[in-house]
């Protein structure tokens, strides 16, 4: 009886991860994050608004009880920069310099994505993902 | 009959030379059983090292060391000189860096053509015939495989001439290492031991001219270390004070180094990040990086310290990797001091770099009396047989003492600044006689005391000291730490010496601190990278090989960029030919590998193989990169000749049919973006290596601009 449920389950794990709801940056509210991310670990005011920090490093900005930016690292083939010039191909990307550290980090951008990636110079690695408001 | 004959000789030839490699477990182990090495101590044991700072002591050194890295004959030619006839080491060393030696606006270097060796053409470079700069420099590369430069050329200079900085013309003198700066490197070169002279990336250190602060950066900074494998420094971090063997170039060059560690750390562990920058060290330290955007949108990333968290200077405050250079360049230069600022975490962290070895003054004395009393066993041993009274026993172990005083002055870095504190020079000679004598002790054998075992020892010491267990053990643990060696040599070596039965355990420490971790990984990676620069052309030709054939495969983007064996590091590349690099990079590692040979032997332990597979990997990176470069600019001469000999072709294909054009009533940017659209997909040839519309922007804009 049981092994022939098995792909009902399957089924009823599927529509509970489409159901998954996203945080979107510009239109999540501070109440909603906490409704699909739950109660961040540990939040801090910065000056353009607060950061809550949930597990793995992920960050969301809050700024005037919207999200107005995430962060998040890479994974698998994100790490690669070269993944994300050929996800930007079709877009006007800026690349911005972040630091003059001996290792040099830039900040390669698609505005109308409303993402970005932070990539170190030296070596392609992408070294975090962040989404903000599209424009 | 006569062929038969032939057919036996050959053959006995043959399995001589198998029977040969058999017994070489490794291509280094091969190497040292034909090797000699000489012993460069002074006779006069109240020398400090510094008093030693002659021509000739470092023309010793360079021979020692040649020998040690000679492996194959490099074949070409380096100006006058026929690169066959000289020392691997020499060979190699022109070989990378002899097109940047000396004055670049000269074409040519004053008497360099009467020099057959590196030395002479550093000191002709000086000036100095026969000084100590052409030894010193040619030390520093064969002790770390980088190059401490002589020239006018910056690495990230600001004017494309050489000996212009700041917008000046300087005097080449101005970039020359001076008297006390070159006493510096040559006692740093010394001082230094693995990590920091088996570093793989860094290829250059470079003195910014006299006088002159960095070009475009903060007035203050002293020293840069960049992960494209430079390190320059200004005379602020060149201090030294040679005869209390002082000064800020210690700490300051050591800094910069480990920046380099800490780069080549990361690639290892951290992805190809700082390793600074790993969860275990930011814990220890205290950061916290703090991100956030401004209400503009701009990205900012700051660091932020846990209240209370410790760190070795002010300096070290600013981000974890200054707070990681600043700790093991002090924890190097300043044991003392540093055990005071930092907290216990911390030291244990930097200690892990040395194989837990302290550089407290107090702490490197006891150290030292310690492996006096393991490495002096052959001649404790001697004196026990020799010597028939007690009497006799004692004067000759007070003997070895005052010997090991000597060597102790004249060869450790830091023998005479730690025997500048008076209580460790007073007591250091009778810890060593008492270590002495517990080595004296150990080989009394109370339960079974027998001569003949010592004898039996003295007899087969050099089997006894063999290295090949202490390779061995080095290629099983590469990868892994101090810890897994000493126990991959009591598993390898212990059995082969059960035949000494009540001394294995005084053999063993002997043999362990014999062969300690860091040595083994010094002489280990030298030589091996020595033998890969004599055999630098094997990867090229692999790589231009593999090249040719994943250009055989049309340039497309249908499935994403895939794998990270090679990395490209800026701008883009097709996916197809990123993906088919990336497939076949490990194979031609191992094919190059399987090329490369030393007189007959190929290497054929698999451990051996992983760690000179190790030593390949950056190298065949950088073979790659540049062949990257070299395709780009031919890719950029196609788009300059297409755009002479088509341009107006594509101007009028482009007016003379409107297929492209956007129905409805488009405005003008639409119509020229749709024009531009069209236009790239006219535009015939494979383009691997950059984005068809970007290539071709400026072609595109002058076709497609203004049309209606």
């Amino acid at each position: 009886m049981l092994k022939n449920m098995g792909p009902f389950f399957i089924f009823l794990l599927l529509i509970a991860c489409g159901e998954k709801k996203s945080v979107e940056p510009g239109i999540t509210s501070r109440g909603s994050l906490i409704k699909i991310k739950g109660e961040p670990l540990k939040t801090e005011q910065v000056p353009s608004g607060e950061i809550l920090t949930y597990k793995e490093n992920e960050k969301f900005q809050v700024t005037e009880n919207k999200v107005s930016a995430s962060f998040r690292d890479p994974s698998g083939e994100e790490r690669n920069v070269l993944f994300w010039r050929h996800h930007f191909r079709e877009c006007e990307v800026k690349e911005v310099p972040l630091s003059e550290e001996a290792i040099p980090e830039i900040e390669l951008s698609c505005a109308s994505f409303g993402k970005s990636v932070v990539f170190v110079k030296n070596s392609g690695k992408v070294t975090r993902i962040s989404e903000y408001e599209r424009k | 009959m006569k062929g038969s004959s032939l057919f036996i000789i050959l053959g006995l030839i043959l399995s001589g030379l198998t029977y040969r490699q058999s017994n070489s477990p490794s291509l280094i182990s091969y190497k040292s059983e034909n090797k000699k090495t000489r012993s460069l101590a002074s006779d006069d044991t109240s020398k400090c090292m510094r008093d030693l700072y002659s021509v000739e002591t470092l023309k010793n050194e360079v021979r020692e060391l040649e020998e040690n890295m000679d492996t194959n004959r490099v074949s070409g030619q380096w100006k006058h000189l026929d690169l066959a006839t000289l020392p691997t080491s020499a060979a190699v060393f022109l070989q990378k860096f002899g097109h940047n030696l000396g004055d670049k606006t000269l074409s040519e270097s004053t008497g360099a053509s009467a020099c057959q060796d590196i030395p002479c053409l550093f000191n002709t470079i000086y000036g100095t015939p026969d000084g100590v700069a052409g030894y010193v420099h040619y030390l520093w590369f064969l002790r770390t495989g980088t190059y401490l430069a002589a020239d006018n050329m910056v690495p990230d200079q600001q004017a494309a001439t050489a000996g212009i900085y700041n917008g000046k013309q300087i005097p080449f003198a101005s970039y020359l290492l001076e008297d006390d700066e070159l006493y510096g490197f040559w006692r740093l070169s010394k001082l230094l031991k693995a990590p920091y002279s088996t570093l793989t990336y860094l290829k250059e250190v470079q003195r910014i001219p006299r006088g002159q602060p960095f070009e475009g950066r903060n007035a203050g900074a002293c020293g840069l270390a960049h992960s494209d494998g430079w390190v320059s420094l200004t005379d602020s971090c060149l201090i030294v004070y040679p005869r209390s063997d002082d000064g800020y170039l210690f700490p300051a060059v050591i800094h910069e180094l480990s920046h380099q560690l800490d780069f080549e750390e990361g690639k290892r562990l951290n992805d190809d990040f700082y390793r600074s920058q790993m969860s275990d060290y930011m814990a220890i330290t205290g950061f916290e990086m703090r991100e956030y955007r401004e209400t503009n949108g701009t990205l900012v990333r700051q660091w932020i310290r846990k209240p209370g968290s410790r760190v070795v200077s002010d300096y070290a405050k600013t981000s974890p990797q200054e707070s990681y250079a600043e700790l093991l360049a002090y924890y190097i230069v300043d044991g003392d001091k540093v055990k005071n600022k930092v907290n216990p975490d911390a030291l244990s962290f930097a200690a892990r770099y040395f194989q837990g070895k302290s550089f407290e003054f107090q702490v490197q004395a006891d150290d030292w009396a310690k492996k006096t009393g393991i490495l002096k066993t052959n001649d404790v041993l001697k004196s026990m047989l020799s010597c028939t009274t007690t009497e006799c026993l004692n004067q000759s172990m007070n003997l070895l003492a005052q010997e090991e005083m000597g060597r102790i002055r004249s060869q450790e870095p830091d023998g005479c600044r730690v025997l500048s504190n008076p209580l460790i020079a007073q007591t250091l000679p009778g810890k060593i006689t008492e270590a002495l004598n517990e080595t004296s002790a150990n080989l009394l054998f109370p339960n079974s005391d027998d001569p003949e075992i010592r004898q039996k020892i003295l007899d087969n010491f050099e089997s006894i000291l063999n290295p090949d267990v202490a390779y061995l053990s080095f290629f099983a643990c590469h990868n892994q730490n101090a810890e897994c060696y000493a126990n991959s040599i009591l598993s390898k070596k212990g059995p082969l010496l059960d035949e000494f039965g009540v001394a294995k355990d005084t053999l063993l420490a002997m043999y362990a601190e014999t062969y300690r971790f860091e040595r083994v990984r010094d002489e280990v990676t030298s030589f091996y990278k020595s033998l890969l620069s004599s055999r630098d052309g094997i990867m090229k030709t692999k790589s231009d090989e593999l090249w040719a054939s994943c250009k055989k495969t049309p340039a497309s983007d249908s499935f994403p960029p895939s794998g990270s064996d090679y990395i490209v590091r800026d701008g883009y590349m097709a996916s197809s030919f990123y993906n088919c690099l990336n497939r076949s990079f490990n194979s031609i590692l191992q094919s190059s590998l399987n090329a490369i040979k030393l007189r007959e032997f190929s290497p054929k332990n698999p451990d051996e193989r992983a760690f000179i597979i190790a030593l390949m990997k950056p190298k065949m990176t950088e073979v790659f990169d540049n062949t990257l470069k070299t395709s780009r600019m031919h890719e950029l001469r196609y788009v300059e000749a297409f755009s002479t000999q088509h341009g107006t072709w594509l101007y009028n294909a482009m007016r003379s049919n409107r297929y492209w054009m956007p129905r409805g009533r488009p405005d003008v940017a639409t119509i020229e973006s749709a024009c531009r659209n069209a236009a790239v997909k006219l535009i015939g040839g494979e383009v691997y290596f950059h984005l068809k519309k970007e290539m071709y922007k400026d072609l595109l804009e002058k076709t497609c601009t203004g049309i209606r």
